[in-house]
């Protein structure tokens, strides 16, 4: 209830109604930029202390493997502003991520932001694509399992379910290579050029992504198929698909439109995996190929974008749960 | 509130359930074949004779030979003890101080909870297989690093679940009671609050294992993991990557070696958690 003398919709129900709803809504979505906002400077900050205060010396860390002397460790510290008190370095750390300036690579010299960008367009192609086969497989497999619940469909379903969070993406990635592209010779095994290579990745991480969904899905589309208002409306003679279409799938999904906020999460991560199984560019072999030259400027700042990523799709979630679900609007 | 477990009636609910018959008596060959290694395996798993490359699977090697000419079957023999141990160890790093920071978050309350509870939700912010390769890069590539990271990283997401399932039992009347005859909160954690919380940490830490397989496994598929020579599981499968058309058993059997633990790992949590009539606790991996 609010203590801030805000305008609810309690105060102003009878006077004004729309306003009140209206105002009360913005207010729930100004408090979740705020959060997200925060979330953004939280990970910014988690990052420096893993990349920057933890390693004690990054400097050090990067040049040693490579046998450099102690006078360019020296100057490279200086050159990475390392020889500066924390809270200095830090500071330095924001106001250059404020303004979108990711520092070069260690090796190419190349600004981060430019590499990042380079790449980002193919592993949000691959997420896109994987998050609506994740959709469609876990709605439709779990609304069949859940309107055949107890019969070999669901058992099917949930055996899918259990199948996907089980099998490594890897393993089942080069399964599919070695059918559909060694001994089929229908799609091919690795690039990005067209939509042909965009398949087999897609259809891998979005069955993968779908597996707990199928399960919330059902769950939840069972709990409320025994709604009274169910019954109703079953009573009043509606046809069952618009019982379902119309009021059962409606509540049943909300939770999974929340689910979906936090699959993007496995999605991004599965991305890393998946573009190393299909040897496609992508954000994941940057990171991977960063951290394996210890270039940390590009481990940053790849690491930062796709943690930014998840902030934002979980937040353009949190904003359509609250615009479709009128109990969110209420609290 | 419910009552006390009785964990006799438990056992019998599990015992009657197929997943969890078929996933333990699964896991526990596994586990037996690993731990027997050295009887079980007839070759070791990392001399190499070059010209036994690539021999297809028959009576000499039962699972062929890869590149190097070593015997896959002793790889996965010797690799589960590598896999097994790496698995056990992350889900280890991530259930006890997990569980502990949940408790003691959730039964302290107040400034020390809310302050926690922000340091979850950064690391939150991030996808777990991300923060596990932040911490991987800041670690250095090697198993060990892997374990650590991947156990790390699912820390935050336990203590969240942890903390709430302490708050669920924090206010009740018997917690009441016992602070006001003078029970030590150490006494009242362990004794009063723990075995509530309990069921939640056996059902997350069968889940959390399972996780832990495969994100480790991604790591060191990734090159980021375990390194050459070892006879780890997803390194075996980078290194049979490239030979897929012509030698398939070299991933096929470390791959189904990967997916036969983690299956029977989940199975028997979720007959686990249907036992002790939990939620679904595996619904997304962010607010508990």
């Amino acid at each position: 209830m609010p203590k801030d003398g805000s305008p609810s919709c309690t105060t102003f129900v009878s006077s004004d109604h729309f306003l009140g709803f209206q105002s009360a809504m913005l207010v729930l979505v100004v408090r979740r930029l705020v959060v997200a906002g925060f979330a953004l400077w939280g990970i910014a900050t988690l990052v420096f202390v893993l990349l920057r205060v933890l390693p004690g010396d990054p400097a050090r860390t990067i040049l040693a493997a490579s046998g450099a002397s102690e006078m360019a460790i020296a100057q490279a510290r200086q050159q990475m502003g390392l020889d500066e008190a924390l809270p200095v370095q830090y500071g330095r750390y924001l106001w250059n991520l404020a303004r979108g300036d990711l520092g070069r690579s260690l090796f190419s010299n190349r600004p981060v932001l430019l590499t990042i960008t380079e790449q980002l367009p193919f592993t949000i192609e691959l997420a896109l694509a994987s998050l609506v086969i994740t959709v469609a497989i876990g709605l439709g497999l779990g609304m069949v399992a859940a309107l055949y619940a107890g019969s070999w469909i669901d058992r099917m379903a949930a055996g899918i379910a259990v199948l996907g969070v089980s099998t490594p993406l890897f393993w089942s990635g080069l399964l599919l290579i070695w059918l559909f592209s060694l001994v089929l010779r229908w799609l091919p095994a690795s690039g990005a050029d067209s939509w042909r290579h965009l398949v087999m990745p897609a259809v891998l991480l979005g069955c993968v992504g779908a597996a707990p969904l199928i399960r919330l899905v059902r769950s939840n589309l069972l709990t409320t198929l025994q709604a009274d208002y169910i019954t109703v409306a079953r009573s009043k003679g509606l046809p069952e698909t618009l019982v379902l279409l119309r009021h059962a799938l409606r509540n049943a999904l909300l939770p999974g439109l929340n689910l979906i906020g936090l699959q993007a999460g496995f999605l991004l991560g599965g991305t890393v995996v998946t573009e190393t199984v299909f040897a496609r560019p992508g954000l994941g072999r940057v990171v991977v190929d960063a951290i394996l030259w210890k270039d940390l400027p590009v481990v940053q700042g790849a690491v930062l974008l796709v943690a930014s990523i998840y902030i934002v799709v979980n937040l353009a979630v949190d904003l359509i749960t609250i615009v479709l679900d009128p109990r969110q609007r209420g609290a | 509130m419910e009552p006390r477990r009785c964990w006799p009636r438990v056992w019998c609910v599990l015992r009657a359930d197929s997943r969890f018959r078929a996933g333990g008596c699964v896991l526990c060959l596994i586990i037996f074949v690993a731990a027997a290694a050295p009887f079980v395996a007839f070759h070791s798993p990392t001399a190499a004779t070059p010209a036994r490359q690539f021999l297809p699977p028959g009576i000499e090697h039962p699972a062929g030979t890869d590149l190097l000419g070593r015997d896959v079957w002793s790889r996965v023999v010797w690799g589960g003890r590598l896999s097994l141990a790496a698995g056990a160890v992350a889900a280890a790093l991530t259930v006890l101080p997990g569980s502990l920071l949940g408790l003691f978050s959730g039964y302290v309350g107040g400034r020390v909870d809310s302050f926690l509870m922000r340091v979850v939700d950064m690391a939150l912010a991030f996808p777990t297989l991300l923060l596990a390769l932040t911490i991987v890069s800041v670690l250095g590539p090697g198993l060990t690093s892997a374990a650590l990271a991947v156990g790390c990283a699912g820390a935050p997401r336990f203590t969240r679940i942890v903390r709430a399932a302490t708050l669920s039992v924090r206010y009740a009347p018997f917690i009441e009671a016992a602070r006001t005859i003078g029970c030590p909160p150490g006494r009242i954690l362990l004794r009063h609050i723990a075995p509530f919380v309990l069921d939640t940490v056996i059902v997350l830490a069968s889940l959390e294992l399972g996780y832990a397989l495969l994100n480790i496994g991604a790591l060191s598929f990734l090159g980021l993991g375990a390194q050459p020579p070892a006879p780890e599981w997803g390194l075996m499968l980078t290194e049979g990557r490239a030979y897929l058309g012509v030698a398939p058993w070299i991933t096929a059997v470390p791959g189904c070696a990967i997916t036969l633990t983690v299956l029977a790992v989940n199975l028997l949590g979720d007959a686990l958690r249907d036992a002790l009539g939990l939620q679904a606790r595996d619904q997304g991996n962010g607010e508990g």
